[in-house]
């Protein structure tokens, strides 16, 4: 609406009346297709494949199920922070509290620690020159991508993310999930155990939960037979 | 030469084991038998990588005054091995016959990016992701990190092997310089040459800068390294709100309040002078229900009504909280608040 082009601020309106005349009006949403300048039902996006967007149990159960089974529960975190875990960017235009800040700040824990984990090793088998363990296979598949999707696949985190499917036609989200998205939901776990247990509990976690289910599997095997 | 021999005396001649020196026990308790030799030893063997080259020894470092006097001056302490230093100043080179400072300089990078990193968070924890990437990198990004290394008083080994050996200099004297395969040549006067191998004096400086801080945590442990951090890397200014850039804050700001919930942003005149004058001001408070959230002034009711948005947005994503411990802090027994995320539109 063009207040100008109405008159009104020929007629002596002064700026702070026009502000409040926008503030009255009626909002209305709609469903179904798409139409052009309209406001969509919240309802009709905030889902990822048959899941709603809620702070509900159902959403949660598997995380916490995943936190309460380790360590008697050490690592659990408040439901409100575990939804922002399980939150993209990509969901819902980032109106919704999501995960990236935690993801940050869990990537530069996770590389912190696995060096420190690599030294630790080193110095544990008795190397000639501890440090030089950061040229060893061993640290550099620590550091791979594929570590944290090892977990991610083992704990079934990536079913519970909240994120927007880049091939929509495609109804079964999680088989198309993108590496990315279940990377950056580990990474925010751990962000967020350092948030709320501190940098040393989130440190104990990468080393026994994450580094130790990608031993268990047959993550290092192949490369085992040939070092 | 006799102050030289001085300050040798301070550091003990004790044989010092090159990177045996793990002081602190590693701090996160790892889960009995989860990594031993006899329990995982195929794995344990994955980790294992002695590089052929050599590394300097500590008598070799021992000749070099210009290393004694950096290893003073940046009051490393006796637990520092001087070889350690000598090694940070040794870059990658195509005819290194040292171990290089490549590895060192890795752990350091992870070290000091972890500590900024926590440290913004705390301080600043509703920083869009942008500004926060900048202003991390504004501590241990090249440009920050190689002014770190000029203010240690670092020399850069200028000479070429043939000026060395005609003035005399053994290679042990340089090994108290930073010693790299420049990137940049000066075939003639006036003209610089950028190479493809080879790296700049900027970038040399920054591995020695985390190559140092690589060695602090090595010898002498993490609470050591992260005091270290904060005195040369964090104790650095960086001006934040400088960084904070907005496009169209009006409605930014309207995004922001709709998604906490909040009534909408009403603009409202608070004050003007001289409105049929030349120089008017007006002064615009932008209120969100009974809030004053901002506040700006400007020559037309326009800037001033931006100025307030603007204001209003620096007022929430330059909040700090009162308590700015760290989480790796022990002392810090409340949980750390982490932002739900900027808003986009």
């Amino acid at each position: 609406m063009n207040f100008r082009s109405l008159g009104l601020v020929q007629r002596g309106f002064s700026p702070v009346v026009r502000l409040q005349q926008q503030q009255i009006r009626n909002l209305v949403v709609y469903r179904s297709s798409k139409s052009k300048g309209g406001i969509r039902n919240p309802d009709d996006y905030l889902t990822s494949g048959s899941r709603k967007y809620e702070l509900n149990e159902d959403n949660l159960k598997h995380i916490k199920g995943y936190l309460s089974s380790i360590e008697s529960g050490k690592y659990q975190l408040p439901d409100r922070l575990l939804l922002q875990v399980i939150t993209h960017k990509s969901f819902a235009h980032g109106k919704l509290p999501y995960n990236e800040k935690l993801s940050i700040l869990g990537y530069s824990l996770f590389s912190m620690t696995t060096a420190k984990f690599a030294l630790h090793i080193a110095e544990v088998s008795k190397a000639r020159d501890v440090v030089d363990v950061v040229n060893s296979t061993g640290f550099k598949l620590l550091n791979r991508n594929s570590m944290l999707d090892v977990f991610s696949s083992l704990t079934g985190l990536a079913k519970v993310v909240f994120w927007k499917n880049p091939e929509p036609l495609n109804l079964d989200g999680a088989s198309a999930l993108n590496k990315t998205v279940e990377r950056n939901t580990v990474l925010a776990l751990i962000g967020a155990i350092i948030s709320q247990h501190g940098t040393k509990s989130a440190e104990e976690f990468v080393i026994n939960e994450v580094i130790q289910q990608a031993v268990k599997s047959d993550y290092f095997q192949p490369l085992e037979s040939t070092a | 030469m006799a102050s030289h021999r001085g300050m040798v005396r301070v550091i003990p001649r004790t044989s010092v084991r090159f990177f045996k020196t793990l002081t602190e026990p590693y701090s996160p308790t790892i889960s009995t038998d989860l990594y031993t030799q006899e329990k995982e030893p195929r794995f344990i063997s994955l980790f294992q990588n002695d590089s052929r080259l050599k590394t300097i020894t500590e008598e070799e470092a021992k000749l070099s005054p210009s290393l004694i006097a950096l290893h003073a001056r940046l009051n490393l302490g006796q637990d520092f091995p001087l070889a350690t230093l000598a090694r940070a100043l040794t870059c990658d080179t195509k005819d290194g016959q040292h171990a290089s400072n490549s590895s060192l300089s890795q752990v350091g990078k992870r070290l000091v990016k972890y500590h900024v990193t926590e440290n913004m968070i705390t301080k600043y924890p509703r920083l869009p992701i942008a500004v926060f990437s900048k202003a991390v990198n504004a501590y241990v990004g090249t440009e920050s990190l190689s002014s770190v290394g000029r203010l240690f008083g670092i020399e850069v080994e200028s000479k070429s092997p043939i000026d060395k050996y005609l003035s005399g200099e053994t290679l042990e004297t340089s090994f108290g310089k930073l010693r790299f395969d420049s990137a940049i040549s000066k075939p003639e006067s006036g003209v610089k040459h950028y190479g493809k191998e080879g790296i700049t004096e900027d970038v040399a400086y920054k591995f020695a800068v985390r190559s140092i801080i690589g060695g602090v945590y090595l010898h002498k442990g993490e609470s050591a390294a992260k005091k270290f951090i904060d005195e040369y890397i964090l104790s650095r200014k960086v001006d934040v709100e400088s960084m904070l850039k907005f496009e169209q804050p009006q409605r930014m700001l309207l995004r922001l309040l709709r998604r906490n919930n909040l009534p909408a942003p009403v603009s409202k005149l608070m004050a003007e002078t001289g409105r049929h004058s030349v120089a008017p001001v007006y002064v615009v408070g932008v209120f969100s229900g009974d809030s004053l959230l901002g506040e700006g002034q400007g020559s037309s009711i326009r800037e001033a009504t931006m100025r307030g948005a603007v204001n209003a947005l620096k007022a929430h994503y330059l909040y700090r909280p009162l308590n700015e411990r760290v989480p790796s802090d022990p002392e810090r027994k409340e949980p750390l608040y982490v932002d739900e995320g900027e808003v986009y539109f």
